[in-house]
Protein backbone atom coordinates (compact mmCIF):
# COMPACT_ATOMS: atom_id res chain seq x y z
CA UNK A 1 0.00 0.00 0.00
CA UNK A 2 1.46 3.30 -1.29
CA UNK A 3 1.62 6.62 0.92
CA UNK A 4 -0.22 9.48 -1.99
CA UNK A 5 2.78 11.73 -0.52
CA UNK A 6 5.14 9.36 -2.03
CA UNK A 7 2.93 9.15 -5.46
CA UNK A 8 2.64 13.01 -5.47
CA UNK A 9 6.46 13.41 -5.79
CA UNK A 10 7.24 13.14 -9.61
CA UNK A 11 4.07 12.30 -11.20
CA UNK A 12 1.74 15.79 -12.96
CA UNK A 13 1.45 19.00 -10.84
CA UNK A 14 -1.93 17.71 -9.91
CA UNK A 15 -3.24 13.86 -9.75
CA UNK A 16 -6.84 13.52 -10.25
CA UNK A 17 -8.34 11.79 -7.34
CA UNK A 18 -10.22 8.62 -7.40
CA UNK A 19 -13.71 8.89 -6.80
CA UNK A 20 -14.25 6.51 -3.82
CA UNK A 21 -12.00 8.55 -1.89
CA UNK A 22 -13.68 11.97 -2.10
CA UNK A 23 -17.04 10.42 -2.00
CA UNK A 24 -16.05 8.92 1.37
CA UNK A 25 -14.60 12.53 2.71
CA UNK A 26 -18.32 13.75 1.53
CA UNK A 27 -20.25 11.08 3.81
CA UNK A 28 -17.70 11.60 6.37
CA UNK A 29 -18.25 15.61 6.29
CA UNK A 30 -21.82 15.51 6.35
CA UNK A 31 -22.10 12.66 8.69
CA UNK A 32 -20.13 15.07 11.11
CA UNK A 33 -22.43 18.08 9.83
CA UNK A 34 -25.47 15.72 11.05
CA UNK A 35 -23.67 15.11 14.93
CA UNK A 36 -22.79 18.38 15.24
CA UNK A 37 -26.65 19.58 14.37
CA UNK A 38 -27.64 17.16 16.79
CA UNK A 39 -25.08 18.16 19.63
CA UNK A 40 -26.07 21.86 19.20
CA UNK A 41 -29.82 20.87 19.17
CA UNK A 42 -29.85 18.59 22.15
CA UNK A 43 -27.05 20.10 24.65
CA UNK A 44 -27.58 23.06 27.30
CA UNK A 45 -24.39 23.92 27.85
CA UNK A 46 -23.31 27.35 26.04
CA UNK A 47 -20.10 26.45 25.68
CA UNK A 48 -20.67 22.89 24.29
CA UNK A 49 -23.12 24.31 21.85
CA UNK A 50 -20.50 26.84 20.73
CA UNK A 51 -18.37 23.72 20.41
CA UNK A 52 -20.80 21.95 18.02
CA UNK A 53 -20.92 24.67 15.83
CA UNK A 54 -17.31 24.62 15.13
CA UNK A 55 -18.00 20.67 14.76
CA UNK A 56 -20.45 22.25 11.80
CA UNK A 57 -17.20 24.59 10.88
CA UNK A 58 -14.93 21.42 10.51
CA UNK A 59 -17.34 19.49 8.19
CA UNK A 60 -17.86 22.29 5.82
CA UNK A 61 -14.63 22.62 5.44
CA UNK A 62 -14.06 18.96 4.68
CA UNK A 63 -16.59 19.06 2.22
CA UNK A 64 -14.88 22.61 0.68
CA UNK A 65 -11.37 20.64 0.65
CA UNK A 66 -12.86 17.51 -1.23
CA UNK A 67 -14.66 19.36 -3.52
CA UNK A 68 -11.38 21.04 -4.41
CA UNK A 69 -9.68 18.02 -4.72
CA UNK A 70 -12.42 16.51 -6.93
CA UNK A 71 -12.03 20.05 -9.38
CA UNK A 72 -8.77 19.89 -8.41
CA UNK A 73 -8.86 23.80 -7.68
CA UNK A 74 -7.16 25.49 -4.66
CA UNK A 75 -10.03 27.92 -3.93
CA UNK A 76 -11.66 24.88 -1.79
CA UNK A 77 -8.51 25.09 0.60
CA UNK A 78 -8.43 28.63 0.33
CA UNK A 79 -12.13 29.11 1.55
CA UNK A 80 -10.83 26.85 5.02
CA UNK A 81 -8.64 29.95 4.76
CA UNK A 82 -11.34 32.37 5.61
CA UNK A 83 -13.63 29.49 7.51
CA UNK A 84 -10.57 29.60 10.06
CA UNK A 85 -10.27 32.82 10.68
CA UNK A 86 -14.30 32.99 11.24
CA UNK A 87 -14.25 30.01 13.66
CA UNK A 88 -11.45 32.17 15.43
CA UNK A 89 -13.12 35.31 15.90
CA UNK A 90 -16.45 33.80 16.81
CA UNK A 91 -14.55 31.84 19.53
CA UNK A 92 -12.91 35.02 20.99
CA UNK A 93 -16.32 36.75 20.84
CA UNK A 94 -18.82 34.05 21.95
CA UNK A 95 -16.16 32.51 24.74
CA UNK A 96 -16.27 36.37 26.05
CA UNK A 97 -20.08 36.26 26.12
CA UNK A 98 -20.30 33.09 28.03
CA UNK A 99 -18.00 33.91 30.82
CA UNK A 100 -19.75 37.34 31.29
CA UNK A 101 -23.39 35.52 30.89
CA UNK A 102 -21.66 32.89 33.68
CA UNK A 103 -20.85 35.70 36.07
CA UNK A 104 -24.22 36.74 35.72
CA UNK A 105 -26.16 33.53 36.82
CA UNK A 106 -23.60 30.80 38.12
CA UNK A 107 -24.70 28.40 35.37
CA UNK A 108 -24.04 27.40 31.82
CA UNK A 109 -27.04 26.38 31.55
CA UNK A 110 -28.85 28.11 28.57
CA UNK A 111 -31.81 28.21 29.92
CA UNK A 112 -30.62 30.04 32.85
CA UNK A 113 -31.50 32.72 29.62
CA UNK A 114 -34.90 31.46 28.35
CA UNK A 115 -36.55 34.06 30.05
CA UNK A 116 -34.63 36.31 26.91
CA UNK A 117 -36.61 35.07 24.53
CA UNK A 118 -39.92 37.02 25.11
CA UNK B 1 -26.34 3.49 -7.94
CA UNK B 2 -29.43 3.87 -5.47
CA UNK B 3 -29.08 5.38 -1.90
CA UNK B 4 -30.87 3.16 -0.20
CA UNK B 5 -27.88 1.37 1.24
CA UNK B 6 -26.75 5.03 2.54
CA UNK B 7 -30.12 5.90 4.64
CA UNK B 8 -30.24 2.77 6.01
CA UNK B 9 -26.90 3.39 7.49
CA UNK B 10 -28.13 7.12 8.60
CA UNK B 11 -30.63 5.78 10.03
CA UNK B 12 -28.42 3.16 11.91
CA UNK B 13 -26.33 6.07 13.04
CA UNK B 14 -29.20 8.30 14.37
CA UNK B 15 -30.21 4.94 16.57
CA UNK B 16 -27.26 4.44 17.63
CA UNK B 17 -26.66 8.48 18.74
CA UNK B 18 -29.88 8.15 20.39
CA UNK B 19 -29.32 5.41 22.63
CA UNK B 20 -25.89 6.98 23.35
CA UNK B 21 -28.08 10.17 24.99
CA UNK B 22 -28.33 8.35 28.20
CA UNK B 23 -25.92 6.95 30.45
CA UNK B 24 -25.70 3.69 30.16
CA UNK B 25 -24.21 0.20 31.66
CA UNK B 26 -20.82 -0.98 30.32
CA UNK B 27 -22.19 -3.92 28.21
CA UNK B 28 -25.18 -1.67 26.35
CA UNK B 29 -21.98 0.64 25.74
CA UNK B 30 -20.29 -2.31 23.89
CA UNK B 31 -23.31 -3.00 22.50
CA UNK B 32 -23.66 0.34 21.05
CA UNK B 33 -19.76 0.99 19.93
CA UNK B 34 -20.60 -2.09 17.82
CA UNK B 35 -23.73 -0.99 16.28
CA UNK B 36 -22.04 2.38 15.67
CA UNK B 37 -18.80 0.58 13.78
CA UNK B 38 -21.58 -1.25 11.75
CA UNK B 39 -23.55 1.89 10.87
CA UNK B 40 -19.48 3.31 9.25
CA UNK B 41 -19.35 0.05 7.89
CA UNK B 42 -22.67 0.03 6.16
CA UNK B 43 -21.71 3.75 5.11
CA UNK B 44 -18.61 2.13 3.92
CA UNK B 45 -19.95 -0.47 1.79
CA UNK B 46 -22.57 2.28 -0.01
CA UNK B 47 -20.02 4.34 -0.94
CA UNK B 48 -17.86 1.46 -2.33
CA UNK B 49 -20.91 -0.04 -4.07
CA UNK B 50 -21.99 3.60 -5.33
CA UNK B 51 -18.75 5.40 -6.83
CA UNK B 52 -17.71 5.58 -9.95
CA UNK B 53 -15.70 2.85 -10.91
CA UNK B 54 -11.77 4.51 -11.43
CA UNK B 55 -10.47 5.44 -15.20
CA UNK B 56 -6.64 5.07 -15.12
CA UNK B 57 -5.70 8.60 -15.02
CA UNK B 58 -6.43 9.33 -11.17
CA UNK B 59 -4.24 8.98 -7.95
CA UNK B 60 -5.05 5.40 -6.38
CA UNK B 61 -5.11 6.73 -2.93
CA UNK B 62 -5.64 4.67 -0.08
CA UNK B 63 -9.88 4.06 0.26
CA UNK B 64 -8.81 2.28 3.88
CA UNK B 65 -7.11 4.88 5.07
CA UNK B 66 -10.35 7.23 4.50
CA UNK B 67 -12.43 4.56 5.78
CA UNK B 68 -10.09 4.10 9.01
CA UNK B 69 -9.90 8.15 9.57
CA UNK B 70 -13.77 8.21 9.09
CA UNK B 71 -14.28 5.89 11.84
CA UNK B 72 -12.09 7.99 14.77
CA UNK B 73 -13.57 11.35 13.19
CA UNK B 74 -17.41 10.14 13.60
CA UNK B 75 -16.48 8.42 16.70
CA UNK B 76 -14.84 11.10 18.53
CA UNK B 77 -17.78 13.49 17.40
CA UNK B 78 -20.23 10.71 18.27
CA UNK B 79 -19.06 10.65 22.00
CA UNK B 80 -17.99 14.51 22.24
CA UNK B 81 -22.07 15.55 21.57
CA UNK B 82 -22.98 12.94 23.87
CA UNK B 83 -20.41 13.01 26.58
CA UNK B 84 -21.58 14.43 30.41
CA UNK B 85 -18.37 16.05 31.07
CA UNK B 86 -17.83 19.09 28.62
CA UNK B 87 -13.75 18.61 29.12
CA UNK B 88 -13.85 15.33 27.63
CA UNK B 89 -16.29 16.46 24.87
CA UNK B 90 -13.64 19.02 23.87
CA UNK B 91 -10.93 16.87 24.25
CA UNK B 92 -12.89 14.18 22.03
CA UNK B 93 -13.67 17.33 19.54
CA UNK B 94 -9.78 17.51 19.41
CA UNK B 95 -9.66 13.98 17.83
CA UNK B 96 -11.94 15.02 15.38
CA UNK B 97 -9.47 17.73 14.64
CA UNK B 98 -6.45 15.22 14.26
CA UNK B 99 -8.83 13.00 12.04
CA UNK B 100 -9.98 15.94 9.47
CA UNK B 101 -6.33 16.86 9.58
CA UNK B 102 -4.75 13.71 8.42
CA UNK B 103 -7.71 13.92 5.83
CA UNK B 104 -6.71 16.91 4.60
CA UNK B 105 -3.38 15.22 3.77
CA UNK B 106 -4.68 12.60 1.86
CA UNK B 107 -6.44 15.20 0.05
CA UNK B 108 -3.41 16.78 -1.13
CA UNK B 109 -4.28 19.98 0.99
CA UNK B 110 -0.91 19.65 3.07
CA UNK B 111 -0.65 23.65 4.31
CA UNK B 112 -4.66 23.42 5.39
CA UNK B 113 -3.54 20.27 7.43
CA UNK B 114 -1.06 22.13 9.57
CA UNK B 115 -3.09 25.47 9.39
CA UNK B 116 -5.80 23.32 11.14
CA UNK B 117 -3.70 21.46 13.94
CA UNK B 118 -1.88 24.74 14.85
CA UNK B 119 -5.65 26.88 14.47
CA UNK B 120 -7.82 24.68 15.80
CA UNK B 121 -6.39 22.51 18.33
CA UNK B 122 -3.20 24.53 19.16
CA UNK B 123 -5.44 28.15 19.52
CA UNK B 124 -9.36 27.59 19.74
CA UNK B 125 -9.60 24.39 21.73
CA UNK B 126 -7.45 25.78 24.21
CA UNK B 127 -9.36 28.52 24.38
CA UNK B 128 -12.74 26.87 25.27
CA UNK B 129 -10.57 24.65 27.32
CA UNK B 130 -9.96 27.49 29.54
CA UNK B 131 -12.89 29.24 29.96
CA UNK B 132 -14.14 25.45 30.58
CA UNK B 133 -12.57 25.33 33.28
CA UNK B 134 -12.91 28.83 34.45
CA UNK B 135 -16.70 27.65 34.90
CA UNK B 136 -16.07 24.33 36.12
CA UNK B 137 -18.71 23.86 38.39
CA UNK B 138 -16.45 22.85 41.92
CA UNK B 139 -16.99 18.69 42.56
CA UNK B 140 -16.72 17.83 39.72
CA UNK B 141 -14.82 14.48 39.72
CA UNK B 142 -16.32 11.18 38.31
CA UNK B 143 -15.13 9.98 34.56
CA UNK B 144 -18.24 9.07 34.28
CA UNK B 145 -20.26 12.07 34.29
CA UNK B 146 -22.28 11.14 37.64
CA UNK B 147 -21.89 14.33 39.53
CA UNK B 148 -21.54 16.99 35.92
CA UNK B 149 -24.38 19.91 36.58
CA UNK B 150 -27.89 18.51 35.62
CA UNK B 151 -27.52 20.41 32.25
CA UNK B 152 -24.52 18.21 31.07
CA UNK B 153 -26.33 15.31 31.64
CA UNK B 154 -29.76 15.51 30.27
CA UNK B 155 -30.15 15.96 26.55
CA UNK B 156 -32.74 17.93 25.15
CA UNK B 157 -35.26 16.43 22.92
CA UNK B 158 -33.00 14.06 21.50
CA UNK B 159 -35.41 12.53 19.21
CA UNK B 160 -36.62 16.12 17.40
CA UNK B 161 -32.88 16.73 17.02
CA UNK B 162 -31.81 13.45 15.52
CA UNK B 163 -34.92 13.21 12.94
CA UNK B 164 -34.40 16.52 11.69
CA UNK B 165 -30.42 15.73 11.44
CA UNK B 166 -31.55 12.48 9.73
CA UNK B 167 -33.79 14.59 7.24
CA UNK B 168 -31.07 16.96 6.40
CA UNK B 169 -27.87 14.37 5.71
CA UNK B 170 -30.44 12.04 3.90
CA UNK B 171 -31.38 14.83 1.63
CA UNK B 172 -28.05 16.06 1.44
CA UNK B 173 -26.79 12.66 0.66
CA UNK B 174 -29.32 12.07 -2.15
CA UNK B 175 -27.12 14.81 -3.86
CA UNK B 176 -23.90 12.57 -3.26
CA UNK B 177 -25.61 9.28 -4.77
CA UNK B 178 -27.22 10.45 -7.55
CA UNK B 179 -26.27 9.15 -10.70
CA UNK B 180 -27.33 12.06 -12.86
CA UNK B 181 -24.90 14.10 -10.81
CA UNK B 182 -22.98 16.65 -12.63
CA UNK B 183 -20.02 16.27 -9.78
CA UNK B 184 -17.18 15.31 -12.21
CA UNK B 185 -16.88 11.83 -9.95
CA UNK B 186 -13.71 11.09 -12.83
CA UNK B 187 -11.29 13.74 -13.69
CA UNK B 188 -11.54 14.05 -17.33
CA UNK B 189 -8.33 14.65 -19.07
CA UNK B 190 -9.04 18.62 -19.96
CA UNK B 191 -9.78 19.19 -16.27
CA UNK B 192 -6.37 17.18 -15.24
CA UNK B 193 -4.56 19.40 -18.18
CA UNK B 194 -6.35 22.45 -16.82
CA UNK B 195 -5.09 22.17 -13.66
CA UNK B 196 -1.71 21.44 -14.36
CA UNK B 197 -1.50 24.72 -16.71
CA UNK B 198 -2.83 26.72 -13.73
CA UNK B 199 -0.10 25.49 -12.13
CA UNK B 200 2.25 26.41 -14.29
CA UNK B 201 1.08 29.85 -14.88
CA UNK B 202 1.32 30.20 -10.82
CA UNK B 203 5.27 29.15 -11.95
CA UNK B 204 5.26 31.57 -14.69
CA UNK B 205 3.90 34.31 -12.09
CA UNK B 206 7.27 33.96 -9.67
CA UNK B 207 10.11 34.35 -12.10
CA UNK B 208 12.49 34.23 -9.25
CA UNK B 209 11.39 30.79 -8.56
CA UNK B 210 10.75 29.90 -12.38
CA UNK B 211 14.42 31.06 -13.17
CA UNK B 212 15.92 29.22 -10.30
CA UNK B 213 13.95 26.03 -11.14
CA UNK B 214 15.24 26.16 -14.89
CA UNK B 215 18.59 26.36 -13.60
CA UNK B 216 18.47 22.96 -11.61
CA UNK B 217 16.96 21.05 -14.09
CA UNK B 218 19.37 22.83 -16.67
CA UNK B 219 22.39 22.23 -14.26
CA UNK B 220 21.33 18.08 -13.46
CA UNK B 221 21.43 17.89 -17.57
CA UNK B 222 24.95 19.37 -18.08
CA UNK B 223 27.82 17.38 -18.47
CA UNK B 224 30.97 18.88 -17.67
CA UNK B 225 31.63 21.58 -14.49
CA UNK B 226 32.38 24.84 -16.90
CA UNK B 227 28.89 24.15 -18.56
CA UNK B 228 27.24 24.28 -14.58
CA UNK B 229 29.92 27.21 -13.87
CA UNK B 230 27.96 29.23 -17.01
CA UNK B 231 24.56 27.91 -16.14
CA UNK B 232 25.03 29.26 -12.77
CA UNK B 233 24.41 32.94 -14.21
CA UNK B 234 21.87 31.92 -16.84
CA UNK B 235 18.84 34.12 -17.43
CA UNK B 236 15.55 33.26 -18.91
CA UNK B 237 14.63 34.57 -21.83
CA UNK B 238 10.82 34.97 -23.31
CA UNK B 239 9.39 32.36 -25.45
CA UNK B 240 7.97 33.03 -29.14
CA UNK B 241 4.40 35.23 -27.45
CA UNK B 242 6.11 36.69 -24.61
CA UNK B 243 5.87 33.90 -22.00
CA UNK B 244 8.82 32.45 -20.21
CA UNK B 245 6.95 29.06 -19.65
CA UNK B 246 4.91 26.68 -22.48
CA UNK B 247 2.90 24.32 -20.98
CA UNK B 248 2.28 20.84 -22.56
CA UNK B 249 -1.32 20.35 -23.91
CA UNK B 250 -1.58 17.76 -21.30
CA UNK B 251 -0.42 20.15 -18.49
CA UNK B 252 2.22 17.52 -17.42
CA UNK B 253 5.33 19.54 -18.11
CA UNK B 254 6.68 22.90 -19.32
CA UNK B 255 9.11 24.24 -21.17
CA UNK B 256 11.37 27.67 -20.55
CA UNK B 257 14.32 28.35 -22.33
CA UNK B 258 17.63 29.83 -20.81
CA UNK B 259 20.24 32.13 -22.01
CA UNK B 260 23.55 31.69 -21.19
CA UNK B 261 26.01 34.07 -21.01
CA UNK B 262 28.04 33.83 -24.32
CA UNK B 263 24.69 33.79 -26.06
CA UNK B 264 24.02 30.01 -26.47
CA UNK B 265 20.37 29.07 -25.17
CA UNK B 266 19.30 26.12 -23.57
CA UNK B 267 15.77 24.57 -23.64
CA UNK B 268 14.76 22.86 -20.18
CA UNK B 269 11.75 20.92 -19.76
CA UNK B 270 10.30 21.07 -16.11
CA UNK B 271 8.65 17.84 -14.95
CA UNK B 272 5.78 18.16 -12.23
CA UNK B 273 8.12 17.70 -9.35
CA UNK B 274 9.14 21.90 -10.03
CA UNK B 275 5.60 22.51 -10.29
CA UNK B 276 4.88 24.81 -6.86
CA UNK B 277 4.19 22.91 -4.19
CA UNK B 278 0.71 23.01 -1.91
CA UNK B 279 1.94 26.08 -0.05
CA UNK B 280 3.48 28.37 -2.59
CA UNK B 281 0.51 27.93 -5.08
CA UNK B 282 -1.58 28.75 -1.73
CA UNK B 283 -0.20 31.73 -1.34
CA UNK B 284 0.29 32.80 -4.64
CA UNK B 285 -3.44 32.31 -5.01
CA UNK B 286 -4.55 33.96 -1.78
CA UNK B 287 -3.17 37.39 -3.15
CA UNK B 288 -3.08 37.15 -6.76
CA UNK B 289 -6.78 35.57 -6.74
CA UNK B 290 -8.94 36.83 -3.19
CA UNK B 291 -6.84 39.61 -2.10
CA UNK B 292 -10.59 41.59 -1.13
CA UNK B 293 -11.28 38.25 0.47
CA UNK B 294 -8.11 38.24 2.64
CA UNK B 295 -8.42 42.02 3.48
CA UNK B 296 -11.82 41.15 5.05
CA UNK B 297 -10.76 38.94 6.83
CA UNK B 298 -8.31 40.70 8.36
CA UNK B 299 -11.24 43.50 9.17
CA UNK B 300 -13.09 40.39 10.80
CA UNK B 301 -10.41 39.06 13.35
CA UNK B 302 -9.50 43.06 14.06
CA UNK B 303 -13.08 43.33 14.92
CA UNK B 304 -13.30 40.36 17.09
CA UNK B 305 -9.90 42.00 19.07
CA UNK B 306 -12.27 45.07 19.49
CA UNK B 307 -15.46 42.72 20.52
CA UNK B 308 -13.32 40.77 22.99
CA UNK B 309 -11.63 43.66 23.93
CA UNK B 310 -14.90 44.91 24.90
CA UNK B 311 -16.50 42.05 26.56
CA UNK B 312 -13.47 41.92 28.82
CA UNK B 313 -13.77 45.58 30.05
CA UNK B 314 -17.56 44.73 31.22
CA UNK B 315 -15.82 42.05 33.07
CA UNK B 316 -14.01 44.29 34.57
CA UNK B 317 -17.24 46.20 35.50
CA UNK B 318 -18.48 43.28 36.99
CA UNK B 319 -15.50 42.42 39.63
CA UNK B 320 -15.91 46.16 40.25
CA UNK B 321 -19.49 45.35 41.28
CA UNK B 322 -19.03 42.57 43.22
CA UNK B 323 -16.70 44.65 45.50
CA UNK B 324 -18.92 47.81 45.64
CA UNK B 325 -21.54 45.01 46.59
CA UNK B 326 -19.64 43.75 49.31
CA UNK B 327 -19.21 47.54 50.93
CA UNK B 328 -22.92 48.49 50.52
CA UNK B 329 -22.54 50.78 47.78
CA UNK B 330 -24.60 50.15 44.36
CA UNK B 331 -23.84 48.01 41.98
CA UNK B 332 -22.86 49.70 38.53
CA UNK B 333 -24.89 47.34 36.61
CA UNK B 334 -27.84 47.25 38.89
CA UNK B 335 -30.35 49.72 36.81
CA UNK B 336 -32.70 49.00 39.11
CA UNK B 337 -31.15 50.10 42.22
CA UNK B 338 -29.69 53.46 40.11
CA UNK B 339 -33.13 53.92 39.00
CA UNK B 340 -34.28 53.81 42.70
CA UNK B 341 -32.04 56.88 43.61
CA UNK B 342 -28.70 55.26 44.61
CA UNK B 343 -29.97 53.08 46.88
CA UNK B 344 -28.20 49.36 47.70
Amino acid sequence: MTIPMAILADAAPVTAAAPANVMVTLVLALALFGIGLVGFLTRRNMILMFLCTELMFQAAALAFVAFGRMWMDLSGQLMVIFILTVAAAEAALALGLVVLLYRRKETLSNEAWADMKE
Amino acid sequence: MNANLFYAAAALGAVVLYLMMEQRPAPFRAALTVAGLAAVGLMTSAVARNAPAPDGIENPGPFWLHVLLSMVAVAGAARMVTHPRPVYAALYFVLVILAVAVNFLLLQAEFMAFALLIVYAGAILITYLFVLMLAQQSGDQGTRGEDSAWYDRTPREPAVALVLAFVIVAATGDALFRKDSALPWNASPALVARAGERAWERLADMPAQLADEARAVATAGAKDEAVRAAIADAKLVPLEGGRMLQASPDGATATATLKLADGTTVDVTLDGSRAPDNSKALGHALVAEFPVSLELAGVILLMALFGAVVLARRQMEMAEDERRAAAGLPRIGDDDALRRGGAA
